[in-house]
C-alpha cells in the first residue's frame, strides 16, 4: 500500500477540462433501431463535456425516411445549426458472439464534424463491446460505447477547430 | 488458422465483412514457495490468481450481411487455448490451442425470424464470472444443427447433433444429443431462463468403441485395478476366458433454470442458476495382470454419477463509477451411487462465497480487493493430508496400505484474500477491460501445500529433497486481461 501511495503521489495530474478552451458545438444523433438516441447521447455528452466541448443536442433526430444517408444527415445538421460548428454521430450495434460467458457486440460509429465554409471531417470506427449478460442488447452496447465515441468526437472537433485560421 | 484470419481481415474488400474479437489473459507470477504460480487449486476460491494464461481469437465473416428481411449468412470460428510463451509450462505451444468453434449461421431462410446454425452449437445464458463457470449453458459438446427464434423478449434455441467426438475423444462412437435454451424477459428487471440437453449413446454390437459392460465386475476390484487378478484368483485352475463385454446403452444430460433480476437501486444485476447433471458413463480402462491384458468395460459402474449445483452472482454499484461490488456464492454436490467405498471427485460437496470490491481512485486507476472462503467435503471418508507427515492410504484414519481413504481429514477449508492496483484505460467499472493489474494474494488452507507444486510427499527415508509443511501461500502477480 505504501508503494501504491508513493506511485499515486508521483503520477502526473491529468489535464482538467478547465485547462482547455471550451468549444461550443451542436450535435445530431442518428441511431439504428432497436436502440435510440437516448442510449448514446448521455455518454457522448458526458465524455465531450469532460474534454471541454460544450454540446447542444439538436432535436428531433433526423428522420430516416428523408435523411437516409450520411450526406443527407450532414446537410440537415448544417441547416439546423445555420452553419455553426456541428457534429453528427451515427451509430449501430450488432451482436457478434458469445465469448467466455460474455456477450460481445460490434459497435460502429461514424462521426462527422462540419461547419459552413469548412470541409467536413468524417471518421468511421468500429469497436468491440463485451457485455456480461445475455439479455443486454444494442441499447446497452451503445451506452457502453458512447464515452469512447464522445472521446473520438471531441478529438475531431478540436482537430477541425485547430485547423481554422 | 490464425495466419489465415489475419490475411483475410487484411484484404480491404474482405475486412468490411470480417469482424474479429477475442480474449487475452497473461501474467507473471513467480512463486517463491514452490508453487506453479497459482494461489490455490481451482476456481472455487474465485478465479482471480487461480487461473493461468489464456487467449482466444474469435472471428466472424459475413458472406451475406443482414439487411432488413433478406436472407443473411455468417461464418464464425474461434481458436483458443491456455498457454503463452514464457508464462506457463506450455510456453505458448500451439498444441495447447484448438479450433473450439466453427459454425455457419443463416437467417431469414424459409422462416423469417429464425436463424439456422450448423456446426458447433454451444449456447449460454451467461456465466458466474467470479468463478469463471457457465452452468446456464447447453450443447457445448455438440456438433449439429440448431434453430434460434428471437422474438422481442423471447429467445429460444433448439438443436441436436453428435457429441461423440467431444465425449469419447479418440474412442469415437456417436452420442446423439438434443437440447436447447430459452430465455424470457419480463420487463426490464426480470429474466427467466431454462435449458438442458439429453445424450444417448446406443450400443453398436461389434463396434470396439461402443458402450459395453464387462459382466461380473466388482466395483472395488475395478477401482483398485484388480479385476483380472480377482477373476483369476476365483478360478485358480481353469483356463476360463475373461468374460467378453456385452453391448449396452449409455445416456447422460443436464438441466438448468436461471433467474436474473436487477436495475433496482444499486443492484445492477443478480443471476441465480440451479443445475442438475447426470454424467456420461466412462469408457473402458485397461488392466494388465501377469501378462494378461484386458479392457474392463464399466458403463454400468459409472452411470449413476450426478451433480447438483446452485450458483449466484450479484453486481452492485455501491457508488456509481466509484465503488463496485461483485458477490458470488456456489454450492455443489457430487454423488456416485455406484461407489459406496472410495472417496473420489464424484463423492463430495462444496460451498464457497467470493466478495470482490473495486474502488476507482481516478477514472483509470482502481484498487481491487477480493476475498473468498470455501469448504470442500468428501462424503466417503478422508481425502486430504493436513501435514507433511500425514498418513497416506488408510481405513477410517488407521494406516492401511489396502485402505481406500487418503490422508487424515475429509474436509478442506480454504481462505483467500487478494488485493492490488489496476490500470483501466477505458474507465471505471468492475467489467472494464483491458485491465492491467499488480496483485498480491494470500491463501490459508488446512491442507498441506494446497496449491499445485513440485514437492516430494513421500516419507521414504531415502527421499533426497525432504518434505515441506506450509498452510499459508503468498503470490505476487503482474497480469493483464482484455476482451477485444
Amino acid at each position: 500500500m505504501v508503494l501504491i501511495a508513493l506511485f499515486l503521489a508521483c503520477a502526473g495530474a491529468q489535464r482538467s477540462p478547465a485547462a482547455l478552451t471550451e468549444i461550443p458545438v451542436h450535435a445530431g444523433f442518428a441511431v439504428e433501431a432497436p436502440a435510440d438516441t437516448g442510449d448514446v447521447r448521455p455518454g457522448v455528452e458526458r465524455s465531450m463535456h469532460s474534454a471541454g466541448i460544450r454540446i447542444t443536442s439538436v432535436h428531433p433526430a433526423p428522420d430516416p425516411a428523408t435523411h437516409g444517408t450520411t450526406g443527407q444527415r450532414t446537410e440537415w445538421l448544417l441547416e439546423q445549426t445555420q452553419g455553426d460548428l456541428g457534429v453528427l454521430i451515427e451509430t449501430n450495434a450488432r451482436k457478434r458472439a458469445n465469448l467466455g460467458g460474455r456477450f460481445q457486440w460490434d459497435v460502429s460509429a461514424t462521426v462527422v464534424v462540419v461547419a459552413d465554409h469548412s470541409p467536413a471531417l468524417k471518421q468511421t470506427t468500429s469497436m468491440r463491446i463485451t457485455l456480461p449478460h445475455a439479455h443486454q442488447g444494442a441499447a446497452e452496447a451503445l451506452a457502453a460505447a458512447s464515452p469512447r465515441i464522445g472521446q473520438r468526437a471531441s478529438e475531431m472537433v478540436r482537430q477541425v477547430q485547430g485547423s481554422k485560421p | 488458422m490464425i495466419a489465415a484470419l489475419v490475411l483475410i481481415t487484411a484484404l480491404p474488400e474482405a475486412s468490411a465483412n470480417a469482424r474479429v474479437g477475442g480474449y487475452a489473459r497473461v501474467m507473471a507470477r513467480p512463486d517463491l514457495q514452490g508453487g506453479a504460480g497459482r494461489l490455490g487449486h481451482w476456481n472455487l476460491y474465485g478465479r482471480l490468481l487461480n487461473e493461468g494464461p489464456y487467449a482466444a481469437l474469435d472471428f466472424d465473416y459475413d458472406v451475406l450481411e443482414p439487411v432488413g428481411d433478406a436472407p443473411w449468412t455468417t461464418i464464425h470460428m474461434r481458436v483458443e487455448g491456455g498457454s503463452v510463451s514464457g508464462a506457463d509450462i506450455g510456453n505458448g505451444s500451439l498444441e495447447h490451442f484448438r479450433l473450439s468453434q466453427l459454425y455457419i449461421e443463416a437467417g431469414n431462410v424459409w422462416i423469417p425470424s429464425i436463424s439456422w446454425q450448423v456446426g458447433t452449437l454451444e449456447q449460454t445464458l451467461g456465466d458466474l464470472g467470479l468463478y469463471d463457470m457457465r452452468p446456464a449453458s447447453a450443447l457445448s459438446d455438440t456438433v449439429g444443427m440448431a434453430a434460434t427464434l428471437r422474438n422481442g423478449p423471447l429467445d429460444i434455441t433448439v438443436g441436436g447433433g453428435d457429441s461423440g467426438h467431444a465425449i469419447r475423444g479418440e474412442r469415437y462412437h456417436p452420442v446423439w444429443t438434443a437440447g436447447g435454451t430459452a430465455r424470457l424477459g419480463l420487463g426490464s428487471h426480470v429474466q427467466l431462463g431454462a435449458g438442458g440437453e439429453w445424450s444417448v449413446e446406443r450400443g453398436t454390437p461389434g463396434h470396439i468403441h461402443g458402450p459395453y459392460d464387462t459382466p461380473g465386475i466388482d466395483y472395488e476390484d475395478w477401482f483398485r485395478g484388480e479385476t483380472i487378478e480377482q477373476f483369476r484368483a476365483d478360478r485358480p485352475i481353469g483356463a476360463d476366458p475373461f468374460p467378453n463385454p456385452q453391448s449396452t446403452h449409455a445416456q447422460s444430460g443436464h438441466a438448468f433454470a436461471y433467474l436474473g433480476f436487477g436495475g433496482l437501486g444499486p443492484l445492477k444485476w443478480n443471476s441465480t442458476t440451479v443445475r442438475f447433471d447426470a454424467l456420461h458413463p466412462e469408457g473402458p480402462s485397461t488392466e494388465v495382470h501377469q501378462g494378461e491384458e484386458e479392457d474392463i468395460h464399466v458403463t454400468a459402474l459409472t452411470d449413476e454419477r450426478t451433480v447438483w449445483m446452485v450458483g449466484n452472482e450479484a453486481h452492485i454499484a455501491l457508488i456509481p463509477d466509484r465503488i463496485d461490488v461483485a458477490w458470488g456464492a456456489l454450492y455443489g454436490q457430487h454423488q456416485d451411487a455406484d461407489n459406496t467405498r472410495a472417496p473420489t471427485a464424484h463423492n463430495r460437496s462444496y460451498a464457497s462465497t467470493v466478495l470482490r470490491v473495486q474502488f476507482a481512485l481516478t477514472r483509470t486507476l482502481a484498487l481491487l480487493t477480493e476475498s473468498s472462503i470455501a469448504q470442500e467435503t468428501s462424503t466417503l471418508g478422508n481425502q486430504y493430508r493436513e501435514h507433511e507427515d500425514s498418513i497416506f492410504e488408510n481405513t477410517a484414519g488407521t494406516p492401511d496400505t489396502r485402505g481406500l481413504e487418503y490422508g487424515d481429514t475429509d474436509t478442506r477449508t480454504t481462505w483467500q484474500g487478494k488485493g492490488g492496483l489496476l490500470f483501466n484505460p477505458l474507465g471505471p467499472g468492475i467489467f472494464s477491460r483491458p485491465s492491467l493489474r499488480l496483485l498480491y494474494g494470500a491463501q490459508h488452507s488446512n491442507e498441506n501445500n494446497a496449491f499445485s507444486n513440485h514437492f516430494v510427499t513421500t516419507l521414504d527415508q531415502f527421499d533426497e529433497f525432504g518434505t515441506v509443511e506450509q498452510h499459508w501461500h503468498h503470490v505476487l502477480a503482474l497480469e493483464a486481461e482484455a476482451w477485444f
